[in-house]
């Protein structure tokens, strides 16, 4: 009881230093939000094979890959000097809302002093109560209190952050055709800098123009161009490099052009707000019900994966689908058929990839360079195929 | 499993139409989890049927905006009725008819199992019971014999008195779901397994807990670890047996026995006293 008190004083003695899991560009989100809400954002430890086996040390076996990697990655920020981490609840029927009380399971366990704040979604819908609890979680963080000024910085660094995704959109298509290698994702992170230290809207309004001439005034040779290639899948294996194996970096440097579905602002944001990845959860969900493939929702981005492959294939022209998902996720797995069925329709070739904590880069290099040779082989068929038409009619002639 | 037999039906002749039950919520503010939501649509598009023999029925348990607390049964299914309905042509006041038998009949079932009388698959409790377990698993496992491998008769055989999470009240299970665990579930069925889970914890009516968990169910993987927690401190044996496509008799066998033989051992050391049920 004396020791639990004593850790309780020393836990509150303490500087507070809050952490956040890492997910592609989702501390570029929390970034500019600290600035306004005043409080301190550790900087991310990075996720490493170490990382990995802690978090599926002391995770349950059944548990998708995302938990364990966050365990880790968590793990790692409280040794560094974290004592508040900070994670999002949910309702959905997917595990994700049930994620946090496990962590502070799992973490109390192991004997971290640490509190964890869970932003809980504000349309739970238990009315009022779901406002307040929203208000509060985004209060205790800070010193900022006023509810008109959090509302103000969470737009201000949601719109940050948009241009930021806006961005990496850009990379994952000029990567591919830089003439310089490694000019791209200088360019990248210099963007980045900038637009991450604007201090109101209106300059982050200016440095989104300025950022975009950056990534414009790239050297590229449209001739190295070998295909389009359209990602899907869960949104953290999609969204974290270092969970996927970095398979988006790995097809640039083979020539290959890449368009995300989701990127992390149309993930944390309302499902009717304007998206980076072009449509809505919605629309996306509709799109799915016209090819007759799910009728009706079945949680998380199940539905809105089968729209969005519709969507790249039939308004982007992407040459092969590819779905990421981790082992023994609900919502993804149902959503393969589904992908199946769309790309069979269209004779478009889909990959499916699944990760765990197990998965090495070398069982998959061979997989990935066994799709980029399909999707050549597929263009060469379409040459031979025009070549030999224009011929029949020569010979008509 | 549900699949494979989708298939088998659709391939008889004799065969018309396949209903295929969406259960989407049980409860308020509360959903089922995914692979239930998507398995019609998953099942059609995996057999490829052209949807002509395979009907799916979409099933909402929980009150609709505009229903009478009095009424709540006829007023949730009112649509359902109105759609077998229409499938079979018959007038709507027949399938009403008809329903509201098929509710009783099941409601009498409920009762028996509720008292204690009925065990999945006409098995009977054993006369002079050794221990007593408390079998949770969702329905569909813990009471198909395949789908089990047998596992109720199995602890029976052992000389063990077996309690299920229907024959406890289910209002109580989730009031102690609620108490017990730190976030409201948002699945009803795993609500209702925690919370009997949790209940035995409190009161100590069973000498040990066996949880049977189909292997890559979510919700499952997602409890029991905190049941694991909280069993460790209320010092009651929890046990978690895996069932899977290629799980074999005999594994759940010894796993069985070596269960049963703990908690004799327990009781004999007199570890835990033994209650009266």
């Amino acid at each position: 009881m004396l020791k639990k008190f004593l850790n309780q004083a020393k836990w509150l003695l303490t500087k507070k230093k809050i952490a956040v899991p890492r997910m592609g560009t989702l501390y570029w989100l929390l970034y500019p939000l600290s600035k306004r809400l005043k409080f301190e954002l550790q900087e991310q430890p990075k996720i490493t094979q170490k990382t990995v086996k802690k978090g599926s040390l002391h995770a349950e076996e059944g548990m998708c890959l995302p938990f364990k990697y966050v365990l880790g990655n968590f793990m790692d920020a409280l040794e560094k000097g974290a004592n508040i981490v900070l994670f999002a609840g949910g309702i959905g029927p997917c595990r994700f809302g049930y994620y946090s009380p496990l962590f502070e399971a799992t973490l109390k366990d192991l004997g971290y002093l640490f509190r964890l704040i869970s932003i809980e979604p504000w349309f739970t819908g238990r009315g009022f109560i779901d406002k307040y609890r929203f208000w509060r979680s985004f209060a205790k963080l800070g010193r900022v209190k006023n509810p008109i000024r959090i509302a103000w910085a969470i737009w201000e660094s949601f719109y940050i952050a948009q241009c930021i995704d806006e961005i990496t959109s850009m990379l994952n298509y000029t990567r591919a055709i830089e003439v310089k290698k490694g000019s791209t994702n200088r360019a990248y992170r210099k963007a980045l800098d900038l637009l991450a230290n604007s201090k109101h809207y209106w300059q982050a309004k200016r440095n989104f123009e300025t950022a975009k001439e950056m990534m414009a005034a790239i050297k590229t040779d449209a001739s190295k161009l070998k295909g389009v290639v359209g990602i899907v899948g869960e949104f953290y294996v999609v969204l974290e490099p270092s969970a996927n194996m970095r398979i988006i970096e790995w097809l640039n440097d083979h020539g290959i052009a890449v368009i995300c579905s989701i990127f992390v602002t149309d993930w944390v944001g309302p499902d009717t707000s304007p998206k980076v990845a072009h449509i809505n959860k919605i629309k996306a969900h509709e799109l799915a019900k016209k090819e007759d493939t799910f009728h009706r929702w079945c949680g998380g981005d199940c539905t809105a994966n089968v729209g969005h492959a519709v969507y790249l294939m039939d308004h982007l022209n992407v040459d092969a689908i590819i779905q990421l998902l981790p082992f023994t996720c609900m919502p993804d797995t149902m959503a393969t058929v589904g992908l199946m069925a769309v790309t069979e329709k269209r004779d478009i070739p889909f990959a499916r990839y699944i990760y765990d904590e197990h998965s090495a880069l070398a069982g998959l290099e061979t997989r990935w360079e066994g799709l980029i040779d399909t999707i050549e082989m597929k263009r060469l068929d379409k040459e031979l195929h025009e070549i030999a038409q224009r011929e029949a009619v020569r010979s008509k002639v | 499993m549900a699949v494979g037999h989708v298939d088998f039906l659709a391939k008889n002749p004799e065969v018309d139409i396949i209903f295929l039950i969406r259960p989407v919520a049980e409860e308020r503010l509360e959903l089922n989890c995914p692979y239930m939501l998507g398995y019609p649509d998953y099942t059609r598009m995996l057999l490829k049927e052209p949807g002509r023999k395979i009907r799916s029925l979409q099933v909402e348990f929980r009150l609709r905006p505009g229903t009478k607390a009095g009424q709540e049964i006829e007023g949730i299914f009112k649509s359902e009725i109105a759609e077998i309905a229409e499938i079979f042509g018959v007038s709507y006041h027949l399938v009403r008819k008809e329903f509201f038998e098929a509710l009783k009949l099941q409601k009498e079932h409920e009762r028996q199992v509720y008292l204690n009388k009925l065990l999945p698959n006409g098995l009977e409790q054993p006369e002079s019971p050794k221990f007593r377990v408390l079998a949770l698993g969702h329905s569909y496992n813990l009471w198909d014999n395949i789908m089990s491998h047998h596992i109720v008769s199995k602890i029976i055989d052992q000389g063990g008195h077996v309690t299920t999470k229907e024959m406890l009240d289910k209002e109580l299970l989730s009031k102690c779901a609620k108490r017990g665990l730190p976030k409201e579930l948002f699945w009803t069925q795993s609500k209702h397994l925690a919370g009997a889970a949790l209940q035995a914890m409190n009161t100590g009516s069973v000498d040990g807990i066996m949880f049977i968990q189909s292997f890559g169910c979510g919700p499952d993987a997602t409890i029991t670890p905190l049941l694991a927690r909280e069993a460790k401190k209320a010092k009651m044996p929890f046990s978690i047996i895996n069932i899977d496509v290629q799980t074999a008799d005999a594994g759940i066998d010894t796993r069985v026995e070596a269960t049963a033989d703990a908690l004799i051992e327990d009781i004999l050391e007199g570890r835990k006293v033994r209650t009266k049920c």
